[in-house]
């Protein structure tokens, strides 16, 4: 049916509906089975994307626009100050020294977590007595949750009567009681030690998952071909690993960056501002200056840095196993 | 499979709707008689009273941190169920935060718009309370009379532009504390403590030559705070008015480092902790440690001092023989300088129950409650008629406490960020005793960021 010339309006919009009801029974008709199935999913879906919204997505939102302002805790005045906030923090030595303090503590510690969860890995694929029982025990430190390591390791690393100093000197490393947590030039290096600690098991089963997945029948060939020990390693599992390493690279990267539990519990920043990192200046800036719009603006430059290197990492490791 | 789907779809549908009726419902919303009554049956339910229409029962919640801390819980929970007892309409429900973590929690809960009803503070948390418009002004809901009976330091510390904002609960005056075995080690008089300040720091020395005890732990002459913490810098400013210094003038301009003062005391502080006459980078928690396990010389702590030691070395009242109390020995300045910090009560803004947080207030000040925080914990009163009352001043450790009261200076906290600086100030003795830099340096380091703070 057209609309012709000459015809009244109630009749055109009569028309109109008309075409429009008939189009929607139309369309319900041609939907061909995988569309049917690609709506029933969207559905099934929508409730996870309303509670991520929720959750997630609004205070996104809501923390973003608070960067951009003037807001403290100490009055209830909202004001837009355009880039104020990061112009600030970009300006600030404060900021360097957290973010050098971040990267040196999330470098070092993923590179540790690696190399030493790759090595466990290693061992407890071979055929070795009480494989089991090793596997389980070495479970144990993923197992504690984050704040009861930290309050455990404060009594091992107390100046006085830990266990770590008694256990040096009395081993003739050292001669005197060092503070580890008090110290400058110690304080760092004592929680990298504590999240090694922690996270090295979790490296090591998805490590173990992933030699798992290699099968024997490589290694045969590469033996037949003469290869052995070393070889072995840097020729059959190391290649075939490399998925694995660059996902739990990432996931302990973005993990190690967002640390605030060990900071905030082992040396609360301190001493000096030595372990002042990104997640400790937030807080800072956030609850103890009461300055939420700038301390906004440090957690949103932190996600930047993040969603930045997360894209440039995730290609680069898919580039490096197309070849 | 049709049916599968056609479970599945109305599955779906329902957690949507769910979802949507969640998004939509609002805690307070009280639209018609069907949701007031569903709510009735919520509260009949729940373990926790809640007001009903009538006004019979009414739950408050105190947020607190001595309800969470080994020495003083029993205190708290005599105290509470006596307020519950006098007042059987009124429920308390304690919001217990670990001290650390206190002023920043309550901070957020209020503007999240989950204010308690009343809530403990001190100088440097009320301050804060106060910026941020959490308190309410206290003599609105308790009254002038009570207000008028404040002890005149306490008061002019909790008066913000002309209005009583906290009530006054119980002052703490730093006094010193000896372990007299220590001393007798040493080859001191075990009953004659210090008297001047250039004394004290002779008889720490000899102390610490001791070395270590019996089971090889080493023994300190005192205790000064090193850590990086808030705490760590009002004992700072203590001992700078030793040396004759003060944090602001009267026009409330900073002049910490004006004078000789401060570099005094971190010269001070620096060679007693390079000379292992005080342990590096302690907080106020270790030292008590230290100083109940017998390791620790001489310590200034508040009055609460007695229960903790009495707790932390598991010997009970039988420790108080090892030990005695006196006025902090005077300095530069010739009378005994220190500092009294003071546990405050605040009405909370947002909070839903005022009348009832008022009576609870009143009720912690009371002489009820005071007579049973100072039988348990030693603690003073900073209401006039209670301090004086003669229970309060039965022995000579109250009265060690009530002397030193006199010559105590309050904290100067008005500035919401005097938390923040004080922390700031605690990198101070980090810097001269860890990096090893001068006095001097760390000044220049440090207080720039803290006047930076006070916008000077």
């Amino acid at each position: 049916m057209v609309a012709r010339r000459g015809q009244s309006v109630e009749a055109v919009l009569s028309l109109i509906k008309k075409q429009t009801m008939d189009g929607v029974k139309d369309m319900s008709f041609r939907l061909s089975r995988q569309q049917k199935n690609m709506i029933f999913a969207a559905v099934l879906l929508l409730p996870v994307f309303i509670i991520m919204m929720l959750t997630i997505i609004s205070p996104l939102i809501s923390a973003i626009s608070l960067s951009f302002s003037d807001y403290s805790l100490m009055s209830p005045d909202r004001s837009w100050n355009s880039f104020g906030n990061y112009i600030e923090l970009l300006r600030s030595s404060e900021f360097y020294h957290s973010l050098k303090i971040t990267l040196t503590y999330v470098g070092t510690t993923v590179v540790i977590d690696l190399l030493l969860g790759l090595l466990m890995a290693v061992l407890l694929n071979r055929n070795i007595r009480m494989r089991r029982f090793l596997r389980s025990i070495f479970m144990i430190p993923w197992a504690i949750p984050t704040i009861v390591t930290a309050l455990i390791f404060l009594w091992i690393y107390q100046p006085d009567y830990g266990v770590l100093n008694y256990m040096l000197t009395s081993l003739g490393i050292m001669d005197t009681n060092i503070s580890w947590l008090q110290s400058m030039d110690w304080a760092l290096a004592a929680i990298i030690v504590v999240a090694v600690f922690r996270q090295t098991p979790l490296v090591c089963v998805m490590l173990l998952a992933g030699l798992q997945n290699i099968s024997a029948s490589l290694y045969e060939a590469a033996k037949i071909d003469g290869a052995s020990g070393w070889k072995l390693f840097l020729h059959v599992t190391l290649p075939l690993l490399k998925p694995v390493i660059s996902s739990v690279t990432l996931i302990m990267i973005v993990n190690n960056f967002q640390m605030f539990t060990l900071f905030f519990t082992l040396t609360n920043g301190g001493p000096a501002g030595s372990t002042s990192s990104l997640a400790i200046l937030t807080y800072e800036t956030a609850f103890s200056k009461y300055e939420l719009g700038k301390g906004s603006a440090i957690g949103v430059i932190w996600l930047a840095l993040l969603f930045v290197f997360s894209v440039l990492f995730t290609r680069y490791m898919n580039r490096n196993s197309e070849h | 499979m049709k049916m599968w789907k056609k479970i599945a779809q109305g599955i779906s549908a329902v957690s949507l709707l769910a979802i949507l009726a969640a998004c939509g419902s609002n805690g307070n919303s009280t639209t018609g008689p069907s949701n007031s009554a569903s709510q009735q049956s919520t509260s009949s339910a729940s373990p926790s009273a809640k007001e009903t229409p009538t006004g019979e029962t009414v739950e408050i919640t105190f947020a607190n941190w001595i309800s969470v801390e080994e020495g003083t819980k029993e205190a708290y929970n005599q105290l509470i169920a006596d307020f519950e007892a006098k007042n059987p309409n009124i429920k308390v429900k304690s919001l217990g935060i670990p001290f650390q973590q206190f002023k920043d929690q309550v901070l957020v809960n209020s503007a999240g718009g989950n204010a308690p009803d009343v809530s403990m503070a001190n100088q440097n948390f009320t301050a804060a309370f106060v910026g941020a418009k959490v308190a309410a002004p206290i003599e609105d809901w308790v009254g002038a009379e009570i207000v008028s009976d404040i002890v005149e330091g306490s008061k002019s510390g909790v008066t913000y532009n002309g209005k009583v904002m906290a009530m006054p609960w119980a002052p703490h005056p730093n006094a010193l504390f000896w372990n007299k075995a220590l001393f007798q080690k040493a080859g001191l008089s075990p009953e004659k403590p210090p008297a001047t300040w250039d004394e004290m720091t002779e008889m720490a020395k000899k102390i610490a030559a001791l070395g270590k005890d019996e089971a090889g732990n080493p023994i300190y002459g005192i205790g000064e705070n090193a850590a990086t913490d808030s705490y760590t810098g009002n004992m700072l400013l203590r001992a700078t008015l030793t040396y004759g210094g003060k944090f602001i003038d009267e026009k409330g301009t900073i002049v910490w480092d004006q004078g000789t003062a401060l570099g005094d005391t971190l010269n001070h502080i620096k060679d007693l902790i390079s000379s292992k006459v005080s342990p590096k980078g302690s907080d106020m928690k270790s030292l008590r440690g230290m100083f109940a396990n017998g390791t620790l010389g001489m310590l200034i702590d508040g009055d609460f001092g007695r229960t903790n030691f009495r707790k932390m070395s598991g010997k009970g009242e039988a420790f108080d023989k090892e030990w005695g109390v006196t006025v902090v020995p005077a300095g530069k300045t010739g009378r005994s300088e220190t500092v009294f910090t003071e546990h405050q009560l605040i009405i909370t803004e947002g909070g839903k129950n005022k009348e009832a947080a008022a009576k609870f207030v009143t009720y912690l000040v009371s002489k009820d409650a005071m007579l049973i925080y100072h039988r348990l914990n030693g603690v003073m009163s900073s209401l006039k008629s209670v301090s004086s009352l003669p229970e309060m001043n039965e022995d000579e450790y109250a009265n060690v406490f009530n002397e030193q009261m006199k010559t105590a200076s309050p904290l100067p906290a008005s500035n919401p960020k005097f938390d923040n600086a004080m922390k700031q100030a605690s990198d101070m003795i980090v810097i001269t005793t860890d990096a090893n830099k001068s006095a001097e340096e760390a000044i220049t380091l440090v207080m720039p960021k803290i006047k930076e703070l006070y916008n000077q």
